[in-house]
């Protein structure tokens, strides 16, 4: 029969544990908002250090709970508590690989084959069969794992993503380092001790909620390393040889860092097996030779394989002593330490500081004495491992930290050892007479402990002192953890796109329109969670890799255009496309100075407003845009054409993708001489075709050319029909004097201005950051206007335009920064401060570097909006 | 104690009840994915066959450990057959035209709840793992 009081408080501190887990619990979801950035409660921290305080005084005193079945109870719900916070703070998940993988799960989920299958790009990496195992096995464990269970469950594929690695971890993890460390032969309390540190340690908390397959990896690898300690210390060998085997080909499946690793650490198991066996017969050198022989073979195990990637992928990394050499003294010494903060070093140095002292420390009898060496083992070799990566491996295929974060797997057990016996230390009396024995005799012997009630305040006092130094330490670790990802741009992944994908997924399946989508980084992820990566029907552009949405989508943002849309939807034939635009991008993408509410107001006159969605930082506009892939074609305004002297009006023609790019056609034919005047204004003269034998150009005003009498030629100009109310243009750029035309204003540099009568080139060169200026005085233009500019900038070079007015002293009123078209014509648009007034316009040319630089100028416009 | 003697039940499988009850389960989640989209009978059916199998796995691997670890490290071993499971189907396909759908789906968790009861009625494995 229990004891009644001690049933009651055993009762009433599980109400405890379970308030203060509530709470925090509850705090946590008070923290979370629809931003994109981290918010937490100020209460969040608090309530999870008192339940890791409260956590640790059940493990390390047996007064309120000493069942150890509830203990471990306490401990699996702390460990889901942390997981669970982190899943609440970061909902619906943090930017990067976790939604990548996401997207492929769904691919699987949906149509049960590799999504490279679906892919518009050819693949190099799967042409040969060994290259196509490879790619498939990859991350095959979380995809296989999520897919069958939501099958199992019938809950969507993201919320299985989500939770399977918190779920995992906070369940297995604590089990399986309580166990490891029962191999080796310690008490519960260690044991306890050893599962929080390996579930909660800094350095790997933040990959216990992340959903990728490293997580799994790094679980399944910690399950191999206690089937291998197992190994050492049961009587069944060649099951547990069998279940380390197993665990570490799912670990290998999961993740080829952690799944090599974990057979290294098999290998080592079974050397040490091998080196136990010869031992035993006698021969002490011979199996030491084995024992040194494994270590080097587990050791080498993860460069090698690493170097051998390249036979079957297009990675390729190499030994290399020079990495070594550039390396500084101090990242030699202390490694990935050196770019720790102290605090940072602290945390994520202390479990191996105190795993060095638990191998110290001698333990009594020899039971789970192998498993022991095993695990110290285990630590030197991932050492070395990582040690090698850091100096050697060039380029390393994943970051050499990663390989710090499997160091807790091996040392928590040992590091248990330390705390306890610190504890053990704080909790003896203290005596000046042969103090060795008398704990000694304490330890065995507790019952013959003198000074009861000194000890049961000094048990209390190291309980309370051990329990709060921990729990503030695995406080700080979480908090650094979240803080770290927090702090990273945009981190999580907007609601807001996540609904937008919903909105446009629902629009698909009401109208069944193949469409593209080419949006912020946040969409995209969250759209390809949704519908899968390359799904041809509902397709979202990526910007991983090569793929080009990010460029995309700052050329639509930033240009104020479709044409990224006509390209998106080339890859998939789609008959609709998509920009979906978030707030935060056009900062993130186009620098501090980008004004988001102008963006969206200017794309409107493109594209269709679908949807607004959100506030803030995070708000979302999706905008859609019907792909004509007919171009629309008509007959345009009436020119004057003199043709041989005699006036003939003529009709052009028309054609059009976009209303922005409208082309008109004149087709002349049986004169020997033509002049053409009074075309529209919002007009550019393009080109004459065939090239005339003689040709006088304005593209201001008309076109001179003579001409072969039975030639047709085509006179071709172009507009942006969507600001049609040019008041002002240049499109022949022709110097002459202040007030007629353009003029030098200050040059510090070899330079040519010269223009054909349509196109004006201006080339320079010099010493570096020399310049030259060119203005031309405007008729005082002022109102509601916008800038247009066609022009072609050479890469290099800095092309700034300047608005100036003259009328009382010289303000200069607009400035365009630099200009950027990578060699290509592009249309730029820019809105003008509608109170100023506009007397000269500047063209502001700089080389950066001294060399060659160009500009190819086609039209200024004012138009007004 | 009511684990224990659920455990041992399981575990005895008395003219393959359990091990029917498993397959059962399984054209269960079979239907319910491909028919009837409810979570709450997904939940009920995946809980039965985890439950079942990770009976039979602690009971085939962790004869010696306490009812409470030989479930966890069942359900442990089970989810690793599920893992390897989907993922050999996954690296199959590369090779065969194999698609990773819901009759397959249904055939590795068919699969892996037959080899289990048979191991676990068979006593192969203790067999084949006695050192």
């Amino acid at each position: 029969m229990r004891n009644p009081r001690k049933q009651s408080i055993h009762i009433i501190t599980i109400m405890i544990v379970t308030a203060v887990f509530v709470y925090t619990v509850y705090w946590a979801l008070s923290s979370w908002t629809e931003a994109i950035y981290l918010n937490l409660h100020p209460l969040v921290l608090p309530f999870y250090f008192v339940a890791s305080a409260l956590m640790f005084l059940i493990i390390l005193d047996d007064h309120v709970i000493s069942g150890i079945a509830s203990k471990i109870g306490i401990v699996l719900a702390h460990s889901f508590l942390t997981r669970i916070l982190a899943m609440i703070l970061f909902y619906p998940g943090t930017l990067g690989d976790p939604f990548n993988h996401l997207m492929i799960s769904r691919t699987w989920y949906n149509t049960g084959i590799h999504y490279f299958n679906f892919s518009p790009y050819t693949v190099p990496e799967i042409s040969t069969v060994i290259g196509k195992i490879y790619v498939y096995q990859r991350a095959a464990v979380q995809h296989g794992l999520t897919v069958v269970l939501s099958r199992m469950f019938n809950i969507d594929v993201y919320w299985v993503h989500h939770c399977l690695v918190g779920t995992l971890w906070s369940l297995f993890l604590p089990i399986v380092a309580f166990k490891t460390a029962r191999t080796i032969g310690v008490s519960n309390r260690v044991s306890l001790l050893a599962a929080v540190l390996m579930a909660n340690a800094p350095i790997l908390i933040g990959w216990s909620f992340i959903e990728v397959p490293n997580s799994l990896g790094f679980i399944f690898f910690a399950v191999t390393i206690y089937f291998s300690a197992k190994l050492l210390t049961s009587d069944a060998k060649r099951k547990y040889g069998f279940l380390a085997f197993s665990a570490s080909i799912v670990s290998l499946l999961s993740h080829n860092m952690t799944g090599f690793v974990a057979i290294s650490m098999l290998l080592l198991a079974l050397s040490l097996t091998r080196y136990d066996d010869i031992r035993k017969n006698g021969t002490k050198r011979k199996g030491l030779f084995v024992l040194l022989l494994g270590l080097a073979t587990s050791i080498m195990v993860l460069p090698a394989t690493t170097i051998g990637l390249q036979v079957v992928y297009p990675i390729k990394s190499n030994l290399s002593v020079s990495k070594f050499l550039n390396l500084g003294i101090d990242k030699i010494i202390l490694t990935h330490y050196s770019g720790y903060s102290f605090l940072q070093g602290i945390m994520y140095g202390i479990p191996s500081f105190l795993a060095i002292i638990g191998i110290a420390l001698k333990q009594k009898g020899s039971k789970g004495k192998m498993a022991k060496i095993f695990l110290a083992l285990a630590f030197t070799s991932l050492v070395a491992q990582y040690r090698i990566f850091l100096y050697f491996v060039d380029p390393s295929p994943f970051g050499e930290h990663r390989l710090l974060v499997l160091f807790p797997f091996a040392i928590a057990p040992l590091a248990a050892i330390t705390i306890d016996r610190l504890f053990e230390w704080l909790t003896l009396p203290t005596t000046t007479k042969s103090s060795y024995h008398i704990r000694k005799s304490a330890r065995e012997n507790p019952s013959k402990r003198t000074n009861k009630s000194n000890l049961t305040i000094r048990q209390g006092l190291a309980t309370l002192l051990i329990g709060i130094s921990l729990s503030a330490f695995f406080a700080q670790g979480t908090l650094a953890t979240w803080e770290e990802i927090g702090q990273r741009v945009v981190p999580i992944i907007s609601v807001y796109s996540m609904e937008a994908a919903e909105l446009i997924h629902e629009e698909y399946l009401r109208t069944g329109e193949r469409y593209v989508v080419v949006s912020d980084k946040h969409t995209e992820l969250a759209g390809g969670a949704l519908v899968g990566r390359y799904n041809p029907n509902e397709y979202y552009m990526l910007s991983m890799g090569t793929h080009p949405n990010r460029q995309l989508y700052t050329q639509a943002i930033q240009d104020i255009s479709v044409e990224p849309m006509f390209i998106a939807a080339k890859v998939n034939n789609a008959t609709t496309a998509y920009l979906v635009t978030a707030k935060w991008s056009a900062r993130v993408y186009l620098g501090p100075r980008a004004d988001y509410e102008s963006i969206v107001n200017d794309l409107s006159k493109f594209y269709e407003t679908f949807a607004v969605l959100g506030s803030g930082d995070g708000q979302i506009h999706i905008l859609r845009f019907r792909i004509p892939w007919e171009p629309y074609e008509g007959t345009g305004p009436t020119v004057t054409v003199l043709m041989d002297s005699q006036e003939i009006p003529r009709n052009t023609s028309y054609t059009y993708l976009t209303r922005d790019k409208v082309t008109y056609t004149l087709n002349l034919t049986g004169a020997s001489t033509y002049n053409i005047t009074n075309w529209p204004l919002a007009w550019s003269y393009e080109s004459i075709d065939p090239t005339p034998t003689k040709a006088s150009i304005d593209a201001n005003t008309w076109i001179n050319f003579t001409a072969s009498p039975d030639t047709s030629y085509t006179v071709k100009w172009i507009a942006n029909e969507i600001y049609p109310n040019v008041i002002w243009k240049d499109d022949s750029f022709f110097e002459g004097a202040v007030g007629e035309g353009w003029y030098y204003y200050w040059a510090r540099c070899n330079y040519t201005f010269k223009t054909d009568g349509d196109i004006l080139e201006v080339t320079w060169e010099g010493n570096p950051k020399d310049n030259v200026m060119y203005d031309k005085q405007l008729p005082h233009l002022n109102g509601s206007l916008s800038l247009l500019v066609r022009i072609a900038v050479r890469e290099g070079t800095t092309c700034y335009i300047e608005l100036w007015d003259d009328r009382i002293t010289r303000t200069k009123v607009f400035f365009s920064y630099g200009i950027e078209t990578q060699g290509e014509y592009q249309t730029k648009l820019y809105s003008l401060p509608e109170d100023s007034t506009f007397s000269r316009i500047r063209l502001y040319l700089v080389t950066p570097d001294g060399s060659l630089c160009a500009i190819y100028l086609d039209y200024v416009m004012f138009i007004q909006i | 104690m009511v684990l224990e003697k659920l455990d041992e039940t399981i575990s005895m499988d008395r003219k393959g009840i359990f091990t029917i009850i498993a397959l059962l389960a399984t054209i269960g989640i079979y239907t319910n994915s491909t028919r009837l989209s409810l979570p709450f009978f997904g939940v009920v059916l995946s809980i039965t066959y985890f439950t079942i199998n990770s009976v039979f796995t602690g009971n085939i691997f962790f004869r010696d450990e306490n009812p409470n670890f030989r479930f966890v490290f069942g359900l442990l071993l089970s989810l690793m057959l599920v893992a390897i499971g989907g993922a050999t189907i996954i690296v199959a396909s590369a090779l065969i035209p194999i698609k990773f759908d819901t009759p397959t789906t249904t055939a590795l968790l068919a699969l892996i709840t037959v080899t289990l009861s048979s191991l676990n009625h068979t006593k192969i494995a203790r067999k084949l793992f006695k050192d």
